[in-house]
């Protein structure tokens, strides 16, 4: 029987060796996502959300760990095999402007993967269907032969969209799709995301450091801190209650729209430390304002608090009064 | 008693590029009193940063002119001068010692060959000769939250929050009547810009600087102002106290965009977003440029650019549907083809 999740991962790791020592990006991180559903991955820069998002559709080697798309392990396949595996899986960069060719016009840009998968048959059938595609993510077609310096953001990560679409993936990791537009840019193209995910039934790994976005598309969420994971819930769940120091600190940061609203941000000191050949221990421990000795020397285990609720802290039950 | 600072008149900016005018800044209003935080929030290419520029007397000219309108400012000695139409000389004394800017990108705007301190150091040397410039700076450092001890380091042996500290202690330095900043926080981690803006309100009440706090995150001005100042195509579309922008939304540009960001107390389905583009600065719509997005336009909004229209004593709004005019009120609802 196929299983209902179309990726597992199970502790992956990415390092990268430079001249100072071995960057842990990636340090041994584990989430399953569900057909048709969102997996929200939140942090801030340098918890290698991004690094993740490219490892497990193998933009990056995989240092270790295995990742599983519709059950079969991908961390290990050969290019060969990985092209035909590729197709099914898509990513959507941040900025909309250094991820397109500009010497390439739209029209040729969503083409060119469906002619490297040799998907439609001749000339006529190319440009009808990147025609389509244009439209369903919709970009008028009177810009098939315009180049992307024409364009603004919004409808540059339009094209970016399509392209993604063009060979009617089953995955697409979305990396920080938004973040690039302004506000009432964002809200058009996130619309256009979820309408695509009910009429294609897509599954999002949504990469963002924006979290009222993230609460707003996601159907769970991961909170990653230097590389690890911190929390894993539903979106309702996470924001509802949280159990991890480093969530609540995070959330209690984004500042508020309303202006009734009681100021209550929990100030976190210092900064994220360095992710090269970290000590042992909880990585969030020198920020930590419940921080004890034991902190310091085991690391903590990412586990079920409740049910479909993981933190990783050693004093996660005290610290809430479970 | 007078104790308004900033005081801009009639303000109009343009770029002339390849004979094409870009039309910027198109007539803005705005005062500016001591001590008071006023936010300007706005989309890219409403003209925030070009009003910036415009008082700090940085447009780049050419290609970019004053085309009318002035800048009053008036310093604690009550001397009074328009920054629109004084000499380079008189500019230099203001700027860093009066007004000062703090500038996006934290990651860009230090010199990277130039120690930290002798940056903070620098505007102090100029204006305040008589101030022992290495003791105020290393006091600077001590109040951002940054060891003295790192006065000599240099920008590339610091994270993005610190560079972001270092520049508010340089904007600081020989404090200033006038912060401008110019998305200081946009750069930086929600915990990190909670850091942040938390010491500019703490500078901010210890200094008694009046800031213009330019921004496109609703939710950072919620934080920190007074006033807040909603632009749209160079203009003010809508003006008033934190509550009344906030609690009392009246243009649709406004609600337009609150409706697009995603809330973190509600549940909703899906975000509202306003339709089109924001308008091409060469060739901006006619009458309210908000017409082509607008939901509730009709044929007058294509003909009447709206005026300022006064709700309450500190809260008005450019729109004809707000004011209620008969010409709105007798015209048809624009079909598009």
């Amino acid at each position: 029987m196929m299983s209902n999740y179309i990726l597992e991962v199970e502790n992956l790791k990415k390092y990268f060796p430079t001249g100072k020592g071995v960057v842990h990006a990636v340090d041994g991180v584990s989430f399953k996502i569900e057909k048709g559903k969102t997996l929200g991955v939140v942090g801030e820069s340098g918890c290698g959300k991004s690094t993740t998002g490219r490892a497990v559709i193998r933009l990056l080697e995989v240092t270790e760990g295995v990742v599983k798309f519709e059950g079969e392990d991908i961390s290990k396949l050969s290019k060969k095999e990985l092209i035909k595996i590729r197709s099914k899986m898509q990513i959507i960069f941040q900025d909309p402007y250094a991820s397109l060719n500009p010497r390439m016009t739209v029209g040729a840009i969503i083409a060119e993967p469906l002619i490297i998968h040799k998907l439609t048959k001749n000339k006529e059938e190319l440009e009808a269907k990147v025609k389509e595609l244009m439209k369903t993510v919709g970009l008028s077609e009177k810009l098939y032969r315009t180049y992307p310096h024409e364009l603004d953001g919004g409808r540059r990560q339009r094209i970016g969209i399509a392209r993604a679409l063009s060979l009617n993936p089953k995955f697409i990791v979305c990396d920080e799709p938004v973040s690039a537009l302004d506000v009432s840019i964002q809200a058009q193209i996130l619309n256009l995301m979820q309408d695509l995910q009910d009429k294609f039934g897509l599954t999002y790994m949504f990469i963002t450091h924006d979290l009222s976005v993230v609460k707003h598309f996601s159907d769970d969420i991961l909170v990653m801190y230097l590389g690890q994971e911190v929390e894993k819930a539903s979106s309702d769940n996470l924001f509802a209650k949280n159990y991890h120091p480093y969530t609540k600190a995070l959330l209690s940061a984004i500042p508020s729209i309303d202006i009734d609203a009681e100021d209550k941000i929990i100030q976190l000191e210092g900064e994220i430390t360095s992710p090269i050949d970290p000590k042992p221990g909880c990585r969030f421990s020198a920020r930590c304002s419940y921080v004890k000795d034991k902190c310091k020397v085991d690391n903590p285990v990412f586990e079920e608090i409740e049910e479909n609720h993981f933190v990783a802290c050693h004093f996660a039950k005290e610290i809430n009064g479970l | 008693m007078n104790d308004t600072l900033l005081d801009i008149k009639d303000l109009e900016v343009q770029y002339v590029v390849d004979g094409e005018i870009t039309r910027a800044v198109n007539g803005i209003n705005l005062k500016l009193k001591k001590g008071e935080v006023l936010g300007l929030v706005g989309e890219t290419g409403a003209g925030k940063t070009t009003t910036a520029l415009a008082i700090m007397g940085l447009i780049p000219n050419p290609p970019g002119k004053v085309t009318k309108g002035n800048i009053n400012f008036t310093n604690s000695e009550n001397m009074k001068i328009d920054i629109c139409n004084v000499n380079n000389k008189a500019l230099l004394d203001i700027r860093g010692s009066k007004i000062s800017m703090i500038f996006q990108d934290p990651m860009t705007s230090l010199n990277p060959v130039m120690s930290i301190g002798d940056q903070i150091k620098e505007g102090v040397e100029i204006h305040q000769p008589e101030v022992n410039a290495k003791e105020r700076a290393k006091e600077m450092l001590e109040l951002v939250g940054i060891p003295k001890e790192r006065f000599n380091e240099y920008p590339h042996q610091f994270s993005g929050g610190m560079k972001q500290r270092i520049i508010i202690a340089i904007a600081l330095a020989c404090t200033p009547e006038l912060l401008i900043a110019d998305e200081p926080t946009t750069a930086l981690d929600v915990t990190i810009q909670a850091q942040v803006l938390d010491m500019m309100k703490d500078l901010k009440i210890k200094f008694n600087t009046a800031m213009l706090m330019i921004t496109h995150d609703l939710g950072v001005i919620a934080k920190t102002c007074d006033n807040v100042a909603i632009m749209y195509a160079g203009e003010i579309i809508e003006y008033g106290t934190l509550r009344d922008v906030y609690k009392n939304t009246q243009h649709p540009y406004t609600m337009g965009l609150f409706n697009s960001i995603p809330s973190i107390d509600k549940v909703e389905k899906r975000l509202k977003p306003i339709k089109g583009l924001t308008p091409d600065a060469t060739n901006l719509p006619s009458g309210c440029k908000f017409h082509p997005r607008c939901e509730f336009a009709r044929e007058a909004c294509r003909e009447i650019a709206p005026k300022e229209y006064n709700l309450n004593e500190t809260h008005y709004t450019k729109c004809l549907k707000v004011e209620g005019c008969n010409e709105y009120k007798e015209s048809r609802v624009i079909d598009d083809e």
